[in-house]
């Protein structure tokens, strides 16, 4: 099925019933129309200082987050494709206040409004990457402040209220720092909302921030944090796609062009000095900055703030190796970083299916939308059943798999292994071949895989499935039928 | 209590000791006997053992990594990105290198070698704690050791469940705390309320900020972590704070230079760290456990002031709060009478639990003979020596795993259950503590008491798997004793059993082959099947019950204690004014009384204390 005719088909649905509908409903329906036609949604979260505004800045290639402890980091901002550039401030009281922003796109670190009565931030950026993605960087999870996490799970879970569920993201990049909390998996399952509907591995990608800090200096940090990645790719499978691991600072001084040709000059110097020296230099951050070396401390300051220790041990690194020019040393500061592997998971995961997470949380809003609002109520029941129709279709099929995936990842309705294998194949993006299991340069008939798919699945729902797992038993079952039909 | 500091002027250990006693006085007259008992237990505690320092917090913080700083030993306590505390540890002096564990429900301590004590106290070398280990301990000749015992505990907080009540059994008899945090992040919500749990009856807290090598920012982290305390915990306001590096120092061990070791020794904060431990707690003990004590005082009071407090405001002759009163006292009847569908919905829910668990079980052990009947066929002569090994230790981290399953099941079921009760009393919370505490206490000594065999089922189960072979001569075996030990944790209960077997198995297996492994795998894992299932079955016939009980029992008790709040606020209001006045004034005496013992208190406190704030207002202190 093509991922245009997904969104075409709600679109004609919405559309129908635009004319009909007025009022409240009528706003919300064409929000919800405009919504489809928008990037797809990805919020980072992440506690209090485990990089958020770092990764924003690296993935957009600017640096428009501030990370330091500002106003901003405070409030939920939306970063949106648009120009001319300027931030927009949601008020509580539902007005909208403009400003400009500086040519840098950097945001303010105060807005010059009382901060409680601030809904959240918009920040149009003429930033190519946010044409096929809107970004939001969120408060930090587990904060002493409790209201500035809520407000980060507001965004991630189904508030009660349907307008603040229009304004829910698609998928989610959670930052762990060195290690996943209880109380951020929680937030991940939407447990602490009370509202079941668990961000899984379809609609998340794990990032092992700060993946510098890792080990205790004698082995290289990189090695221990990719082997830790992949432990925590295993531990949360079910919540994440992957865990990849990045270095956001040095991922964002590559890629912002904060590194300058007086720092590569810096760095060259520090490669002449003695090896024992160095070692002794870059012993710790105090002594980087204490300890007489070539450079005045200004520089000194700037190095460890734009790489880090580990940066700078990794930039001259890559000087003895033959490395020339700043320009070069970026480059290799990049790869280096891991932020090439973020991009990759991002695009693999959710590009793939960015329609399918799109329309599903536009239908999840418009039965929502059908059931909860009171005025012209004939219209409403009719666009209620129109919904219900078009999720039988079987172009809405991939909605159906991901919704059953999301059942099936709750405690009470886990699958058998063998079987939760089967459906996490099936949903994860991929080739047929992907989907049945079998790698995707093996040429055998796969059809006898899905004939004995369908047995197990068969057996499975005539036999112990509780009415839950039988709902998703229905819907695997109608998954390898379609893809039978696609094979002959 | 031996003799004081005497360079301080300090109140006399006969005033405090003076002071406890009436706090203890007044807690009994208030009928609290379990807080007046636990106080009376650490004012009568020995004098005499070594100072106990704790080293707790969050998983992945570097507690670890900070004891083995302060002993100055690379690779002591188990230390590696994925490598997890399972099981605390407790590093005590001793001449020569002695180690040993202790498991749930028994007293007596089983010896072990360092590097196995090592391993056994890693998730790694403990999976879901299937050796069901309490405690390890090892003793070794170490200069720190001398003034001090230092206990590294398993981090709070992370996906693995129970690691907190393990870290807050250790804190029984500690001395001292060292609250680890990391330098990158400020203080999490979390964090703070697992620092107000460990302290309840702690005076000296010291708060450690690690990673201060890499976070260039520590120093802003820690000005933030102070505001953080000073605005959330005023209680930790005032205690030290210390910026340290352990990687950094123990890097330094590598270098063959001990004079740059010393220095960064010093510089990464490690030295100083010790040297409090050292002067602070070590060299004055006997004051720090008055402190302690005195605090503990203090945090009983607390709680009883706001009890006290909250049935002040009930007795107000404010109508409202009357009529709330009654109402949920009227809700609190009909939850316990045994029309109500609770009991019948807990039931339902754990009988489906049950058998879920059963067939999850069925499922896994499947795959494993599966598994191992195809491992047999492929094996050599060699390979299948090892087969019998594997597959005991894969049914023990099975059991372990189904275990850990298990409890966190019945927890959920348990919250769900109660959530349907009642969805707005303040029961709530009161029912969800013993809930989570019935459920830990269950689940904690529940492979321990099946793994203890009566001596009747023991000589059975030899006769069984023992195949008429001599009973005496499997028992003084020494290959036998040999495997009690690690490396497998044998949790199951046919643990002992499984050893026997494999003893008897491989005598056979020096003419035997693949077929006689098999017939020896399917025997152990039908018993291994059994007794996972019925042990689990039987546990949780107990553990209903007690679950009924419980919660009927905080309904009760809940329900009386707003009965007498009920009763009074109706008495006042029928009585004449001067009544009404005296009944409250009488409240309000015993709560002058308990303010004014906790006040005096704080002051004893206060001057036994350095430079350490001590709070005089109800408003810093948390209720608990």
């Amino acid at each position: 099925v093509p991922a245009s005719e997904l969104i075409e088909r709600v679109a004609q649905l919405i559309d129908h019933y635009q004319q009909d509908i007025s009022g409240e409903s009528g706003a919300e329906l064409a929000a919800l129309g405009r919504r489809l036609r928008e990037p797809v949604r990805v919020a980072v979260i992440g506690r209090v200082k485990a990089g958020k505004s770092t990764m924003v800045n690296a993935l957009l290639g600017q640096r428009v987050a501030p990370t330091d402890v500002s106003e901003c980091t405070r409030v939920v901002t939306w970063f949106r494709y648009g120009s001319p550039q300027r931030l927009v401030i949601q008020m509580s009281d539902g007005s909208m206040i403009e400003r400009q922003l500086a040519p840098s796109g950097l945001l303010p670190a105060e807005l010059g409004v009382p901060l409680d009565s601030v809904v959240s931030l918009h920040a149009f950026l003429a930033n190519e990457p946010l044409k096929s993605m809107t970004l939001i960087d969120t408060p930090g999870l587990g904060s002493v402040h409790p209201a500035y996490s809520a407000t980060t799970e507001d965004l991630l879970a189904a508030s009660r209220s349907s307008s603040a569920a229009a304004d829910r993201a698609d998928a989610v990049i959670y930052l762990m720092n060195q290690v996943p909390l209880e109380d951020e998996r929680d937030v991940l399952l939407g447990l602490q909302s009370g509202v079941r509907d668990p961000l899984t591995a379809v609609r998340a990608l794990g990032v092992l921030s700060r993946a510098d800090q890792l080990g205790d200096g004698s082995v290289d940090s990189w090695s221990v944090a990719v082997d830790l990645a992949q432990h925590y790719s295993a531990v949360l499978r079910d919540q994440v796609s992957s865990v990849v691991a990045v270095i956001g600072l040095l991922a964002e001084t590559a890629a912002t062009a904060a590194l300058t040709e007086h720092d590569g000059r810096a760095l060259k110097k520090l490669v002449e000095l003695p090896p024992n020296e160095f070692v002794k230099l870059t012993w710790s951050a105090d002594r980087f900055l204490s300890t007489s070396s070539p450079l005045d401390v200004q520089t000194r300051q700037r190095l460890l703030d734009s790489l880090g220790l580990y940066g700078i041990q990794v930039a001259t690194d890559l000087l003895r190796s033959g490395v020339v020019g700043a320009g070069a040393l970026r480059r290799e500061l990049a790869v280096r970083s891991g932020i090439e592997g973020v991009r990759r998971s991002l695009a693999g995961v959710f590009g793939e299916q960015e329609h399918v997470l799109k329309v599903r949380s536009v239908l999840a809003s418009l039965s929502r939308l059908s059931y909860h609002h009171t005025d012209r109520p004939e219209q409403l029941i009719s666009l209620r059943n129109a919904v219900e129709a078009l999720r039988l279709d079987p172009v809405m099929h991939p909605i159906a798999e991901v919704e059953a995936w999301q059942l099936a990842s709750l405690a009470e309705h886990r699958l058998p292994d063998r079987l939760h294998a089967d459906l996490r194949a099936l949903v994860m993006p991929g080739t047929v071949r992907q989907k049945l299991g079998m790698s995707s340069n093996d040429d055998a008939d796969p059809r006898p895989l899905v004939a004995a798919a369908l047995t197990r699945w068969r057996t499975f729902l005539n036999t112990e499935a509780s009415p839950t797992q039988q709902a998703v038993a229905r819907v695997v079952l109608r998954s390898y039928q379609l893809i039978w039909t696609g094979l002959s | 209590m031996t003799e004081l500091a005497p360079q301080r002027a300090r109140p006399a250990v006969d005033e405090v000791l003076r002071q406890v006693t009436s706090v203890i006085d007044l807690l009994d007259r208030e009928n609290r006997p379990v807080v007046a008992q636990a106080l009376a237990r650490q004012r009568d505690a020995h004098p005499d053992h070594a100072p106990v320092v704790v080293v707790a917090g969050e998983d992945k913080r570097g507690k670890s990594s900070l004891v083995n700083a302060l002993l100055a030993q690379r690779d002591l306590s188990p230390v590696g990105a994925k490598v997890v505390t399972g099981s605390p540890i407790t590093f005590f002096h001793s001449t020569h290198p002695v180690a040993s564990m202790l498991r749930y429900g028994s007293t007596d301590a089983e010896p072990l070698t360092v590097e196995q004590a090592q391993l056994l106290a890693t998730t790694e070398g403990n999976p879901g704690n299937a050796a069901n280990i309490s405690g390890i301990r090892i003793g070794l000749d170490l200069p720190l050791l001398e003034a001090m015992d230092l206990i590294d505990t398993p981090g709070v907080g992370g996906l693995a469940s129970g690691h907190a009540e393990l870290t807050l059994q250790s804190l029984t008899n500690a001395d001292a705390l060292l609250f680890v945090v990391d330098s990158s992040s400020p203080l999490r919500a979390s964090e703070l309320s697992f620092l107000r749990r460990a302290a309840q009856r702690l005076q000296f807290v010291v708060l450690v900020v690690t990673k201060i090598d890499v976070n260039p920012g520590w120093r802003t982290i820690m000005g933030d972590d102070a505001a953080v305390l000073s605005e959330h915990a005023p209680r930790f306001a005032g205690c030290p704070i210390a910026a340290v590096s352990s990687a950094s120092t123990l890097r330094a061990l590598t270098l063959d230079d001990d004079e740059f070791a010393a220095e960064i020794r010093v510089e990464s904060g490690i030295a100083g760290l010790e040297q409090l431990l050292r002067t602070e707690v070590a060299a004055s003990i006997d004051t720090v456990r008055l402190q302690n004590l005195l605090r503990s005082g203090i945090s009983s009071l607390v709680a009883l002031e706001w009890d006290l407090r909250e049935r002040q405001a009930a007795t107000s002759p404010d109508g409202k709060a009357l009529a709330g009163l009654q109402q949920e006292r009227a809700r609190l009847e009909e939850l316990r009478e045994d029309k109500v569908t609770w009991p019948g919905r807990l039931e339902g829910q754990i009988r489906k639990l049950t058998l879920l668990r059963t067939d999850t079980c069925a499922r896994r052990i499947l795959e494993i003979r599966v598994r191992y009947q195809e491992r047999a066929r492929l094996a050599d002569r060699n390979e299948i020596q090892s087969l019998p090994g594997e597959l005991l230790a894969e049914l023990t981290a099975l059991a372990g795993e189904l275990n850990e399953l298990a409890a966190r099941q019945l927890a959920e079921v348990m919250s769900a259950v109660i959530d349907d009760m009642d969805t707005s009393s303040t029961v709530l919370s009161g029912i969800h503590e013993i809930g989570a505490m019935s459920v830990a206490d269950q689940l904690m000594p529940f492979s321990a008491k099946d793994r203890k065999l009566r001596p009747g089922e023991r000589v059975q189960l030899l006769n069984e798997v023992g195949r008429g072979r001599s009973l005496m001569g499997l028992l003084s075996g020494k290959s036998a004793v040999a495997f009690l030990a690690p490396p497998f944790g044998l949790v199951l209960g046919a643990g002992l059993g499984s050893v026997f077997a494999f003893q008897a198995w491989r005598e056979h297996a020096r003419h035997g082959a693949a077929a006689e492994f098999r017939v020896w795998m399917n025997e152990q894992i039908t018993h291994a099947q059994l007794t996972i299932n019925n042990g689990f079955a039987l546990r949780v016939v107990d553990l209903q019950n007690e679950m009924r009980v419980a919660i009927r029992r905080t309904l009760a008790e809940r329900e009386n204690a707003i009965s007498k709040s009920v009763a009074s606020a109706l008495a006042l209001q029928q009585q004449a004014a001067s009544r009404q006045h005296e009944v409250r004034s009488r409240l309000e005496r015993q709560i002058g009384a308990a303010r004014k013992l906790r006040q005096t208190s704080a002051k004893l406190l206060a001057d036994l204390s350095l430079p350490v704030e001590v709070h005089l207002s109800l408003d810093g202190e948390d209720p608990s």
